[in-house]
């Protein structure tokens, strides 16, 4: 009952502390609702990946079994083709009987007539419309409703088979278009590894920046907490006060978390992300994690203000704090070493390994790897320190020993973004590798090689069926850009090709040509491909693709996390040393040494975090590569892309964040009066 | 001494012989509260001049307004000649870094620096070596009888050796004028004895100007004048 009463004290005080209390907890509120909606978004991502598969599997239908007598079908070709580059699936549909009609339209288009989404409709509308009208012949009757559609913005079409031809010809008979329970696939021990690698990635930088917010002005707060303290109340009445204007601002947070959230599913369905759009009802949060996310945010909070009080001292003579510096031997290092063994141990023994029982090598795997990450995240900040230690006693310059002092005093605030850094770095350089991999393995096409060492304005054309179309490919010389045609049947390399199945055509590098081939095409062989190659058979395997987009969207996200989170803890930083910057202000520190100290502060745990970040990123693929018996692949573009990305982005938000500094050096803080 | 060159361009006015500060007319106010209300001193080369007068009075805004820290609303403060508020930012950092010193009421010791680093850093902003500074800033050290704590950072040192490490950092680049606002007002009378002493007996040694802000008269004591400040106004004649 006095804890209640105590926790009701704690929230009055934080309501009637004066203005800078009021917008303290405001600001800790919004940072921590920014927390607590991406927390949303990320347990949005599964429901999403699912919804779309769902929208995949609707379109998709179930196909006749085969023998089953063809009643109330809808027969379906699915005649892809390229506009400008972008791939625009054209479905042809003939039904029988009481035909299944897909999603997203009132009825199966008769010969002649077409549905298409809002978008392929808006640029049949567009200037380049013409262009592209001659693959969709007939009437368009009407779009495509969002059901029926995978994202918003989608290119994509239904066509009525032609009259008159046979449309069991078409292929495919649907028997029903809707989303059926589909038995879960068994996943494989990269896909376990890369569904743990992305979980981390995303939940690790979230976790540190509600940390940061969490610890918004912790000093000015436990300064005038403390002296709650001298008047009587003990040590752990004081810590439930804070936690009390913790656990407000947490509940404030969680409430504003949503508009927020809903706000950005729609920003979100807005922009496409490296090829990837949601619909913005899509994106919901898994229904058992919102209560788990609105009950843990708050204890969260007041879990890390109370540990964040563990080290202030009350003393007669005034308030300190604990200084907690690292030890000079940590147990991350080892705890790194120890994961690094754990690998090396299952690459030595790859045989063994996989010929355990799932999911023992995933667990094996997934444990090495999470002991690594969370070596790397206690590591680095570690290092850093040890490095500012021996850059204090060498200190070059006046900036470097202020910069180098601070973090070897307070290692904590850079040590949480850089260990955010790190880690991502490792995910990155994990996930490209697998991406790598697949890509290299895929795609072998024997063609692929030749088609690639074209001119860009040779097209090379050919059919899918093996049907001689020598005639119909000759016939392109009339098309208005093309210069020469011919029929391709013996490959450079000696091989056979299929007769009369190939052809090079030579245009006069007009981009429109190409679409004009394409249009003469398109319907030349009914339910055969018949298309230009070079960006059709370049693409490689679709789940590396996704794999390797789905790790760019981890990686700016984090990265943008990561800013926030930085952000934060430099202006915090600053904004909390007022005293000590006006009085390096009165003795003659000019305000460019005080800015260059806090690039150093910054500067050095990141060295740090990229140099251990690569090396263990490039060491566990090397070792996981190893114990599941492949060839490794080394991210080296990628890792250099993100650590460029990541030094930009430090430095960015640093040089953001200095402005401040001219704030915290006012000298009115000196006066006594 | 470390020379501070000052702008070419900078005002120059005649300032009475021998003043090495004169501040005429300072007007200051916080909001709606006046801290100095039409105030005028001089300070001549090598004494030392205590400032007196109860809580709230304005002796640390004048304190801050000679030593250029903040600027006043109204009226002119010169340093030999020149016009503290003609000069630059970066300027008036470079003479507070030259030829200023500060000690303040809790020493205000840079936090995570150690002692001797402290002491060292006007050194080493004004261009000095680090081994150099370092030399300098531990004869300071010993001087005041406080290098056994130079490898210490503020947070684990007394009340009484910060302060004596503030004092070192405030005299080590030999200023001209040293700006002590209650430099023992956190002190017990025997550290604050021990403080003055040195501060005082160091600053006369190297020919100093003290500017010395207190409400304690026996550390008022230590002053060849005595300036009494009430509600923003000098309350009466100085005392010599």
């Amino acid at each position: 009952m006095r804890s209640i009463r105590l926790f009701g004290l704690g929230l009055r005080i934080a309501f009637t502390g004066g203005r800078a209390s009021v917008a303290r907890m405001v600001l800790m509120a919004l940072g921590l609702a920014v927390g607590v909606a991406l927390l949303l978004g990320a347990l949005s991502v599964g429901p999403a990946v699912g919804a779309r598969r769902d929208r995949e599997v609707a379109r998709g239908g179930q196909t006749a079994s085969t023998g089953e007598p063809n009643r109330d079908v809808t027969y379906r070709w699915d005649a892809g083709t390229r506009f400008e580059g972008v791939s625009i699936p054209l479905v042809v549909l003939g039904g029988v009987g009481d035909a299944p009609v897909p999603p997203g339209i009132p009825r199966i288009p008769r010969p002649g007539e077409a549905f298409v989404s809002p978008a392929l409709a808006e640029l049949l509308a567009g200037p380049d419309g013409p262009l592209l009208a001659p693959r969709l012949p007939g009437s368009v009757l009407g779009t495509i409703g969002d059901e029926g559609l995978l994202f918003p913005g989608e290119l994509y079409g239904y066509v009525g088979a032609p009259a008159g031809l046979p449309i069991e010809r078409l292929g495919i008979a649907q028997v029903s278009f809707s989303a059926v329970d589909r038995p879960s696939e068994d996943m494989g021990v990269f896909a376990l590894i890369v569904l743990c690698v992305l979980v981390l990635g995303l939940l690790l930088p979230i976790g540190l920046f509600i940390v940061t917010t969490t610890r918004l002005s912790a000093s000015t707060r436990e300064t005038r907490l403390a002296a709650v303290r001298l008047a009587g109340a003990t040590q752990s009445q004081v810590r439930l006060l804070a936690a009390a204007e913790s656990a407000l601002a947490a509940v404030v947070a969680c409430i504003l978390a949503w508009p927020l959230f809903l706000f950005g599913r729609i920003v979100v369905s807005q922009i496409t992300i490296f090829g990837y759009r949601w619909f913005p009802g899509d994106f919901a949060p898994l229904p058992a994690g919102v209560p788990a996310l609105l009950l843990g945010v708050p204890l969260f909070a007041v879990v890390v203000t109370m540990l964040g009080m563990r080290r202030l001292v009350v003393s007669p003579l005034g308030i300190a704090r604990r200084e907690r510096r690292p030890r000079r031997v940590s147990l991350w290092p080892a705890l790194l070493a120890a994961g690094f063994l754990l690998l090396a141990g299952s690459s030595r023994y790859p045989d063994g390994l996989l010929g355990l029982p799932s999911p023992i090598p995933g667990v094996i795997l997934g444990g090495a790897l999470a002991m690594v990450l969370a070596g790397l995240a206690g590591t680095v900040p570690w290092l850093g320190w040890l490095g500012a230690r021996a850059l204090a006693t060498w200190s070059p310059t006046p900036s470097v020993l202020l910069g180098s002092r601070r973090l070897e005093s307070e290692p904590t605030s850079a040590g949480r973004v850089v260990a955010g850094i790190t880690v991502l770095l490792a995910l990155v350089g994990m996930a490209q590798a697998l991406a790598l991999s697949a890509l290299a393995s895929s795609g072998s096409s024997y063609i692929r090689p030749w088609a690639a060492e074209l001119p860009a304005s040779t097209v090379y054309v050919s059919s899918d069926t093996g049907h001689d179309r020598a005639t119909e490919f000759l016939a392109l010389r009339s098309v208005p850009g093309v210069r020469a045609v011919s029929i391709r049947r013996r490959l450079p390399t000696g091989g056979h090709m299929i007769e009369g199945g190939h052809a090079e055509v030579r245009t006069d590098g007009d981009p429109a040509t190409l679409e004009r081939i394409r249009n003469d095409l398109v319907w030349v062989g009914f339910a055969e491909t018949l298309e230009e190659l070079r960006t059709d058979y370049g693409g490689g395997s679709s789940e590396a693709v996704r794999t390797s987009r789905m790790m760019n969207f981890v990686t700016v996200l984090v990265l943008l996390v990561t800013a926030a989170s930085l952000l934060v803890s430099t202006v915090d930083g600053m904004m909390e040393r007022r005293r000590p910057m006006a009085v390096l202000s009165a003795i003659g520190v000019p305000l460019s040494v005080m800015r260059r100290s806090v690039f150093v502060q910054i500067a050095l745990p990141l060295a740090a975090a990229l140099v251990l970040g690569v090396a263990a990123s490039l060491g566990v693929v090397a070792l996981v590569f190893r114990a599941v018996g492949e060839t490794a692949v080394y991210p080296m573009g990628p890792l250099a892309l993100t650590s460029v990305a990541v030094t930009l982005m430090v430095f960015v938000v640093t040089a953001v964040a200095l402005p401040w500094s001219r704030v915290a050096r006012r000298p009115e803080l000196l006066r006594n009066e | 001494m470390i020379e501070t060159e000052l702008d070419g361009n900078q005002e120059h006015t005649a300032a009475p012989e021998g003043a090495l500060l004169v501040a005429s007319d300072l007007h200051k106010r916080f909001g709606r509260s006046t801290a100095l209300a039409g105030l005028s001193v001089e300070v001549r080369g090598g004494e030392v001049v205590a400032v007196l007068g109860p809580s709230g009075s304005g002796k640390s805004t004048l304190l801050l307004c000679l030593a250029g820290i903040i600027p006043p609303d109204q009226g002119a403060v010169l340093y030999r000649g020149r016009t503290l508020a003609s000069l630059s930012d970066s300027n008036l950092t470079r003479l507070r870094r030259d030829e200023f010193g500060f000690v303040f009421q809790f020493g205000q010791l840079v936090p995570e620096l150690t002692a001797v680093d402290n002491v060292s850093l006007p050194l080493r902003l004004a261009g000095l070596k680090r081994h150099d500074a370092a030399v300098r800033a531990c004869e300071w050290l010993a001087r005041l009888d406080v290098d056994d704590v130079m490898d210490q950072r503020a947070g684990e040192m007394s009340g009484g050796q910060a302060q004596r490490i503030a004092v070192a950092r405030a005299l080590v680049t030999g200023p001209r004028v040293v700006f002590a606002d209650e430099p023992t007002g956190s002190l017990d009378s025997l550290n604050g004895e021990l403080v003055m002493n040195l501060m005082v007996g160091a600053a006369r040694d190297q020919g100093t100007t003290v500017v010395l802000v207190t409400h304690e008269a026996r550390v008022a004591a230590y002053a060849d004048r005595e300036l009494v400040v009430r509600d923003g106004m000098l309350a009466e004649p100085s005392v010599s």
